[in-house]
Parts: C-alpha cells; structure tokens; sequence
C-alpha cells in the first residue's frame, strides 16, 4: 500500500496518473468490502472515467477556436509583460 | 502612563503568559515526559482497579504499544508548529489520519474499555504497529523529486469538469434508485447486490464513483483555468448533498470521509495545515453526526422503515415528530459495546480481527494464502461480459465461511485480510508494497 500510492504520488504528472491517485486513494480510505476488490473495482472505475473524460476533451477541442485552447495560466506565461 | 492602570495590567498578564509560553517551549521534552508519565500512572491504577491479573497484565502490555503507535501517528499527523496536516499528495501523513481513526482509537477503546474481553490485545495492537511501519517504510522507499502537479489547458478542465458533474449525476440516481427500491436506509433491510446489470453496474461501479470526483473536481479547482470557480462551487455543493444523503442513509464512515475530502479537494497541492479551532469544528460535526445516526438506528428506525415506500419521506417524519428520535437511548447508543452502538459499531473490526487469530491458531484452520484476492479476482468481471455471472459473497462472509465463523456484520479491513491470506509476513508485505 505504502509504495503503490507513493509511486502513484510521485509519478502525478499527468491526468491519467491523477485519476489512478484518486481512485486509489479512494479505496484505501474506504477501508470496507475487501482492499483488494476496492482497488479492481475502483481501476476499472478510473479507465471507465478516463476514457469518458478523453472523449469529452476531444470534444471541446474540436469545439473552440484555437486562441481558446490556452487555458488562463499559459496565457499568463506568453503574454508580453507592460513596458 | 500610571502603573496601576487597566492597560498596564493587561500587558502584565500578556507578558507572564507569552512568558509561561516561552519556558514551555523551551522545556518541551520534561513536559511530554511529565504528561506521558502521569498517562502511565493514571492507566496503571484504572487497569489494575479492574482486570484480574492475567487481563491486567496482557492489557498493560498493550497500552505501552499503543502509547507508542499514538506517538508515531500523531507525529505524522501534526507539524511542529502543532497543526494537523492534512494533505493528499503526502501519503505519509494522509493516510495517518485514517490510521488513526480505524485502528489507533478502535484499540484505545478496546484496552481500555473494561467491558470488552477475551481479545488478544498484544497481538492486535502488534499487528498494527507492524502494519503502521511497514507503511511508512513503503512510502519513504520512494524519493520524490518535487513537488507534483498536473497541468490542465481549458479544454482539458472544462472536460473533466463536466465529466465530474456526470459522475456526481451517477452518484444521485445510485441514491434515487435505492430509495425506489427500498435500500436507502442502510439498516432498514438486509441487502445484497442483486445479479442483475442494472444493480451491478449502479453499486459496483456507480458506488466507486462518490469519493474520488472530490479529487477530480479539488484538480479543475486547483487550476488556473477559468473552470476553477464553477469547480470550487460544486465542491462545496456536493459537500453538502452527499453528507446529508449519508447522514439520512445512517453511513457514519462515509459522512466523516466526505468532511475530510471535501476539505482536501479545495486544497489540494497546498501545503495544508489545518488550525486547531477548524480540526475542533470537524471534530464536533464528528461527534453530533455519529450521535443522531446512531440515536435514530437505536430508536427502532431500522425496522420502522423496513416496509416503507419512500424511507428518505418516512425518516424525516419520524426524526421531527420524535419517533426516530429518541433521546433517552443516546447513551446506550453511543456508549455501549453492542455491535449497533457508536463504540460497538468502532471497535467490531479489531473484535473481528482477534477471532480470526485465535481461529487462525488452531489446528484445524489454515490461512487463506491468496483465495480471497483470487475470489475477488473473478467478481470484477462484469456480467456485461459474464451472462452466467453468480452471485459472490461479501469478502468478510468468504473469511468467516472458509473458517467456519459465525456471520456478524463487520468490515475485513486491510490488516485482517493480509493476516487471514499470509499471517505476519502478509501485514508486513501487504502495508509495505
């Protein structure tokens, strides 16, 4: 347990890594129906959600005009500082 | 200024207080060995007052253990400063909080509670300093290199976002359809997930689904896209939804999870800690929730809603008009050690545990070495896939069956299940890896 979720942890730098952190964390914190069931159970959960999730950003994507696709934080970075 | 003004007089008592402050600091070790010793002090008399010799000395030997797990815990779960943290992204000290609250507590009340007996109490309180360990030894075998983030454009945010709310939506019409079908109320009737698509997919997946949309909404929230606020507006209203629907449903764990987590997720990558008068708030709301779920269970409302059509209507009536809301069994059912009281219902795991043990101990059982996690292995086969799927039983059913317990309600948390399947190297190798 102390790895897994360590590693998990470390390894965050992407969405799908964050989703197999929540619903990791999920099942170890349930602490109910079995551990090991949790987790499958809450993994296949995590694909199910991530797949739904993929789909839905493909769409939007497709949806906004191409200066929309800069969330606020990049265009933040690029923007030329006031003289 | 005159000396014996009300101005000067204030300063003086700050003064001397910022002063007793100072030395209390500075003499914090003489401090803690003053309160730890008088702790031992005040234990000895109690145990010794009230156990015959035997229970005295196993029960004395397991408070020592668990002075020691209370050390290492909280030294998790508190900075230096003094305040909790509570952070996910910190395994570590995360996972000390639920630590503490599913077995450091349960094992306070269970060696110290005179009326609870015939358990093994060095053994238990062994296994969960091993498992406490093993964990911490797991999570410090891994270094990381800075701090994690994930980072989102606005297509990415919006996504998850609205894959939030669907997920959220899911989560709503898993309640709705319990409470068409009768099960809102957890303890109104006995209820097994049915072997139909329908009920398989809303408690086996749906269920999953209830806790980890906190993290992936605190994620959006945490962005610096322009879905964070709607992100922090819907934490705060699933907050709210799904600690009343738990509340009214008489699910004690998942009513504190959802506090916790609704906590973390508009904080999450924070450095978080947490100020004494908010851990006090959480605590309270702790305390009064656990206090009406289990006054309204002990005032019949488990057989008062067996046969009602709508128990989410039937519940309300019955708490406002008093009915389910008998307040002359508030002692007995937060105090007392019968399975159905708040006590009863905190320590029935560790209870659990120790019969597996002695079970375990004689001849004629042997440990499970893998069958629960190969039977669960099967059962997250879907029955989209599976049409002849049977019906599985609960992991604590498997347990008792294959060693011939009696079946009473009570989780297998994680430490039972790695003893039951590989004894002491499964706690240690389970928690570890």
């Amino acid at each position: 347990m102390g790895t897994m979720i360590q590693y998990v942890t470390t390894r965050m730098r992407s969405v799908f890594m964050f989703f197999l952190f929540a619903f990791i964390w999920s099942s170890l914190i349930q602490g109910e129906a079995g551990l090991f069931l949790n987790l499958l159970v809450g993994i296949r959960a995590a694909l199910l959600l991530y797949a739904l999730w993929f789909i839905l950003r493909f769409v939007i994507s497709a949806g906004m005009k191409p200066g929309m696709r800069r969330s606020a934080f990049n265009r933040h970075r690029h923007s030329v500082p006031a003289a | 200024m005159r000396a014996g003004s009300p101005l000067v007089h204030q300063r003086t008592i700050a003064d001397h207080r910022s002063g007793l402050r100072a030395a209390l600091r500075q003499n914090r070790h003489p401090l803690i060995l003053t309160i730890v010793t008088s702790l031992l002090c005040i234990a000895y008399v109690l145990l010794n007052r009230y156990f015959s010799k035997q229970e005295f000395e196993a029960r004395t030997f397991a408070f020592l253990i668990l002075l020691a797990l209370a050390c290492m815990v909280s030294s998790e779960i508190f900075s230096r400063e003094g305040k909790a943290i509570l952070n996910a992204v910190e395994p570590l000290h995360f996972y000390s909080v639920f630590f503490a609250a599913f077995y450091v507590l349960p094992f306070t009340l269970i060696v110290l509670d005179p009326r609870i007996d015939g358990v093994l109490y060095v053994r238990v309180g062994m296994a969960i300093l091993v498992g406490f360990l093993a964990f911490q030894c797991g999570c410090r075998s891994i270094k990381r290199a800075g701090v994690p983030s994930v980072g989102l454009d606005g297509a990415s945010s919006w996504a998850l976002l609205i894959s939030t709310w669907i997920a959220m939506a899911l989560v709503g019409y898993l309640y709705y359809w319990r409470l068409r079908n009768g099960n809102f109320y957890t303890h109104a009737n006995s209820y097994t997930v049915g072997t139909d698509t329908t009920s398989s997919l809303l408690e086996s997946f749906v269920n999953h689904l209830t806790l980890p949309t906190f993290f992936l909404c605190g994620l959006v929230a945490s962005s610096s896209t322009t879905a964070a606020r709607p992100a922090k507006l819907t934490i705060k209203l699933y907050l709210l939804s799904t600690f009343l629907i738990f509340l009214a449903a008489s699910q004690l764990r998942f009513t504190v999870t959802v506090l916790i987590l609704g906590w973390v997720a508009l904080h999450l990558f924070e450095r978080s800690q947490i100020e004494w008068k908010l851990v006090l708030h959480l605590a309270t709301v702790c305390v009064v929730a656990g206090a009406l779920i289990f006054t309204i269970r002990a005032s019949g409302a488990g057989t008062g809603l067996s046969d009602s059509d709508n128990q989410l209507r039937d519940l309300w009536r019955g708490v406002t008009s008093g009915e389910l809301l008998d307040t002359s069994q508030l002692s007995s059912a937060t105090t007392s050690t019968e399975g159905t009281s708040t006590v009863g219902r905190a320590v029935t795991p560790l209870i659990f545990f120790s019969d597996v043990m002695q079970t375990l101990d004689t001849p004629s059982a042997s440990f499970g070495l893998g069958d629960s996690f190969l039977y669960e292995l099967q059962e997250i086969i879907p029955r989209l896939l599976w049409k002849d799927k049977p019906e599985f039983l609960s992991t604590q059913i498997f347990i008792r069956g294959n060693l011939g317990m009696r079946e009473v309600d009570s989780s297998p948390h994680p430490l039972l299940q790695f003893y039951y399947e590989f004894g002491w190297p499964g706690i240690a190798a389970g928690f570890f890896s």
